[in-house]
């Protein structure tokens, strides 16, 4: 991850046009959907798309405009993600995907538990036996104050019937 | 006024018995926990204890589950302060300064500002309840969507107006957070909108969840992108700093007044916490000394949020007792639990019901103070957590996020809407796009549309509607002048600067 | 001997809890609102909650959870994924069938168990205090001479729905205005910005009481059940039917009801509509129904399908005529 230090991986001038174009297509999208509605002003008052319409043109407009903005712009020396900077966040950023893509399977219980070791431990290199304790405590902390104290039970996954719990 | 001093000092023997203090101070303390705790919140507790207090005297269930919430309010910010991360829409205004304070090393005496600015904030609304209750009842009445449009406007005006950065990165800013705001059913026509056929779609896009995404996990990404922010701040964390932030709190004492002013106007009229909120730091930002340094960690900027949300909050219990109208999701629990331990909302609950009435209202000056007490004396154990290396609080960070983000409606959507979130919130903030109107679009919004074409559904279709009569057309007024006078300002800057030069 | 037994058993009612295969929770029961808190739905769910957990009649805890989103679409479509999970109740109304003819919302009405319906709410039409119409053969007489705005919680909902067919029966055209709640809609009308609307009687008494609007007529085949004056005056059953008034409406009335997810066991069923039937007999659901002013009918399995479609048919032909079916 650090073979290229320092070296600019994404300068801000294109991600500025990238963003822009981005958000461009999102005011394209919701045109599209306002379409599906109507969109004039009725005899009493806008119909359903009529606000939706106009907010999505508004939203094209501007953000072409910065696009225009900014490709018209020299190219500084702005750098959006740095290598180390791009790499630190890869590697916080991977995990939590992770997290969020097993939850509905493993339960947060479980998952939880493995996210922190590899956040904590692999990735942020704090000793094993401190990660491992907070990879155990935090979730048990969670589990006590979700399930028994404030009865907003998260999804257990197997943990539930391997307790029996639901 | 005269009466309603000797029906308050009624409601204080009801209310200062043993077991309703004691009924505060859990209440209170259960209510910071649950703040705290992103992902729960006020609604979620008050709805979590609302089975306790079926068998209760109606006036000891109120008072517990108020106390919640004015502990839950206050914890809320908390988190607001520390990590960024707003447990309640309410709170979002608080991350602006109070997330930078923090992050300079100052989160003692954020923390202090905030918890005191909320306690008068509340104070001050509960005294024009007591004072002008029959009054602002009547007020409440002359809203019709009409005045709600204008009201909402002005919030609109004062802040969009007053704040920095590129405008057309605002106006992309403002039309983004308005389309989100559009997603899902159509109270108007009952239609969904851009919806895509999606299911996940049809409930809408949950402000809780973008606004995690956006300022939490945003932060996070920053965070861990640029390492020199990583680094934790070295913080003193003794109870002296806290007695020291509280003598030179009182020194925002201007700030504090119009906030509570603001507050309170927005608590009735009814725009509720959350415009409230923006309204003022909006307000502040253009008209205090300080306003230039509003966002990068000014305390005045802090102040100016807290005390106007709790302000608002306190003094819409009014409405909803009177009215039955919930200015926010934990207001309308609270009005639930009302209907089922047989007491009607409306106006003669003054008079029918005067036990229940004034010893809630005095409970709301007991359990403030109460909650301000407690709440400061956590504050070196919150300010602690900071000390704590990023390498171990932020992964925690995430996750809490992630869980907060699933309460909203348990569907693994939400998570996915909130890694796409934290994106957005990250680029944004890299390219210098302003996320708060973006969140003031989201909250204001659908109910600013919702207003207009009621309003047009009531007129027929002619807009001359919001300058029919004095109350709409002075309110559409000051939003139109809030605009208009900051363009101006604009517009004869330089010439001023040109004929300034000799 | 053994006989014996089993007959005093049978006779003191203990045997009667096993029959085979009997369902009982084993988890914790899920009861899901379709609708926002402090609305009809959440007190009446929140109700229902109290009276199991004082009378202990299921062991398990239950945990109501709130998903109002879309009308209420959020918690039907939750309901619907959770098939063949016995332990999610959703309570909601007759929006359960009429959404999913109205709007794109991603289940249809089969797609989730019919479990009982508990209370009937009422509809009454109410009127600002200060209207000069008293009967509702003055109200329909003003709404021919000049526009009337009634207002309502949603679009194309109950409210919208009853609206059109008191249009239709009384020769009328008024114009609606939907707000987010009946709440809304009854502090619009103390307020006089609009001139009608056509709250449930929990919705509108506050405001009765306080001087805020009056009733016109209730639209129910016979008056409601007598009981304590609400006004100096008047009570419930001093409201006149809207038909006694001359306006052609047997009845409107909203049910209150419970539902189980898709492919739930029979058994399932039976086991929760005979709690319900419990909770229906207890002497707290009958404080509740009157302090609410619905009307206490109990309905279950058959006798529930055969509401569904006839109601079902009859909103169906209004929403033909309006043009609001979708697809």
């Amino acid at each position: 991850m650090s073979d290229v230090p320092q070296r600019p991986v994404l300068p801000r001038k294109q991600a500025e046009i990238a963003f822009a174009l981005l958000l461009a297509l999102v005011g394209g999208a919701v045109i599209a959907g306002a379409r599906e509605m109507d969109t004039g002003w009725g005899g009493s008052g806008p119909e359903a798309g009529y606000f939706p319409l106009r907010i999505g043109i508004v939203l094209v407009v501007a953000s072409l405009a910065v696009l225009v903005r900014e490709a018209l712009r020299p190219a500084g020396d702005g750098v959006l993600i740095a290598g180390i900077g791009g790499g630190r966040l890869a590697l916080f950023v991977l995990p939590l995907v992770a997290l969020v893509a097993v939850v509905p399977w493993l339960g947060f219980y479980i998952a939880a538990f493995a996210y922190l070791l590899v956040a904590v431990g692999l990735v942020g290199r704090v000793r094993w036996g401190r990660a491992l304790a907070i990879a155990l405590g935090t979730p048990l902390v969670l589990f006590v104050a979700f399930e028994y104290a404030f009865r907003a039970p998260l999804p257990k996954g197997p943990l539930g019937p391997l307790l029996g719990l639901p | 006024m005269i009466e309603n001093v000797a029906a308050l000092a009624h409601g204080f023997a009801v209310a200062l018995t043993a077991k309703h203090i004691l009924f505060m101070v859990a209440g209170v303390c259960f209510g910071l926990v649950v703040g705290v705790l992103p992902g729960l919140g006020a609604p979620n507790g008050v709805g979590l204890l609302l089975p306790l207090t079926f068998t209760m005297e109606p006036v000891s269930a109120i008072i517990l589950l108020t106390s919640m919430y004015w502990g839950a309010l206050i914890g809320g910010s908390t988190t607001s302060i520390l990590f960024n991360i707003p447990g309640e829409p309410s709170s979002v205004a608080t991350t602006f300064d109070g997330y930078p304070m923090a992050k300079s090393g100052e989160a003692t005496k954020a923390l202090t500002f905030a918890f005191l600015s909320s306690g008068f904030g509340a104070l001050f609304g509960v005294v024009v309840v007591t004072l002008l209750a029959g009054w602002v009842t009547r007020f409440a009445l002359l809203f019709s969507p009409v005045e709600y449009f204008a009201v909402f406007v002005l919030a609109f005006a004062s802040f969009i107006a007053f704040g920095g950065g590129s405008p057309l990165k605002s106006v992309v800013s403002i039309a983004l957070g308005l389309a989100l705001a559009s997603v899902g059913m159509d109270t108007i026509s009952g239609s969904m909108r851009l919806t895509y056929d999606v299911p996940d779609l049809i409930r809408g896009i949950s402000f809780l969840v973008v606004v995690i995404g956006l300022f939490g996990l945003g932060e996070l990404f920053e965070t861990m992108q640029n390492p020199a922010a990583a680094k934790p701040v070295a913080t003193r964390l003794d109870l002296a700093g806290v007695v020291r932030a509280a003598l030179e709190w009182p020194r925002y004492g201007v700030a504090l007044l119009r906030s509570a002013v603001i507050g309170c106007w927005m608590g009735i009229a009814p725009g509720g916490p959350t415009a409230a909120s923006f309204m003022s730091y909006g307000i502040g930002k253009r008209f205090s000394r300080n306003g230039p340094r509003f966002g990068k960690g000014e305390p005045e900027g802090l102040v100016c949020a807290e005390t106007a949300d709790q302000s608002a909050g306190s003094s819409a219990m009014l409405p909803m007792l009177a009215l039955g109208l919930p200015s926010s999701a934990t207001a309308a629990v609270l009005l639930g639990g009302l209907m089922i331990w047989g007491i009607t909302p409306g106006p003669t609950l003054f008079s029918e019901r005067p036990d229940f009435v004034w010893g809630l209202i005095a409970s709301m000056y007991l359990s403030n103070i109460v909650a301000v007490v407690l709440a400061l004396a956590t504050v070196p154990l919150f300010a602690r957590m900071l000390q704590v290396p990023f390498t171990i609080t932020g992964p925690i960070i995430a996750l809490v996020c992630v869980i907060g983000a699933w309460t909203v409606a348990g569907a693994p959507f939400d998570l996915w809407l909130l890694l796409l979130f934290g994106a957005v919130g990250w680029l944004m903030k890299a390219l210098d796009y302003p996320i708060a109107p973006l969140v003031l679009a989201m909250v204001l919004g659908d109910r600013t549309e919702d207003a207009f074409r009621q309003s047009m559904l009531l007129s027929g279709g002619k807009l001359s509607v919001f300058f029919a009569s004095p109350l709409p057309a002075t309110i559409t007024g000051l939003a139109l002048l809030c605009l208009v006078v900051p363009l101006a300002g604009m517009a004869l800057k330089p010439r001023t600067a040109r004929s300034a030069a000799p | 001997m053994t006989m014996r037994l089993a007959a005093l058993a049978a006779a003191l009612g203990l045997t009667a809890a096993t029959p085979v295969a009997a369902f009982t929770p084993s988890k914790p029961v899920e009861f899901v609102v379709t609708a926002g808190a402090g609305g009809g739905t959440d007190i009446f769910a929140r109700t229902i909650q109290s009276i199991i957990q004082k009378n202990n009649l299921v062991a398990q805890p239950i945990v109501v959870t709130l998903k109002g989103g879309g009308s209420g679409a959020e918690g039907f479509v939750y309901g619907k994924t959770g098939s063949g999970d016995a332990h999610r109740l959703v309570f909601g109304t007759s929006n359960q069938w009429l959404l999913p003819m109205v709007a794109k919302v991603g289940w249809s009405r089969q797609e989730l168990t019919p479990v009982a319906a508990l209370a009937f709410d009422e509809f009454i039409l109410w009127t600002r205090q200060d209207a000069p119409w008293k009967t509702a053969g003055e109200f329909v007489a003003a709404a021919k001479a000049g526009t009337i705005k009634v207002g309502g919680s949603q679009s194309k909902d109950l409210d919208e729905t009853l609206l059109k067919i008191l249009e239709k029966a009384a020769g009328i055209k008024t114009t609606y205005i939907p707000f987010k709640s009946g709440g809304e809609a009854a502090v619009q009308l103390a307020g006089g910005h609009i001139d009608a609307n056509t709250n449930n009687p929990a919705e509108n008494v506050g405001q009765w009481k306080g001087g805020q609007g009056r009733p016109v007529c209730v639209f129910s085949a016979a008056r409601l059940a007598a009981g304590p004056k609400v006004t100096d005056t008047m009570a419930w059953s001093d409201i006149p039917t809207c038909k006694e008034q001359g306006i052609p409406i047997e009845e409107y009335k909203m049910p209150r009801a419970v539902y189980l997810p898709p492919n739930v066991p029979a058994e399932a069923v039976a086991f929760w509509a005979d709690v319900l039937e419990k909770v229906f007999a207890s002497p707290e659901w009958q404080e509740y129904i009157g302090r609410t002013s619905q009307s206490a009918t109990f309905l279950k399995g058959d006798a529930f399908a055969k509401f569904i479609a006839s109601d079902e048919d009859r909103s169906r032909k209004v929403f033909e005529e309006q043009g609001w079916l979708v697809k």
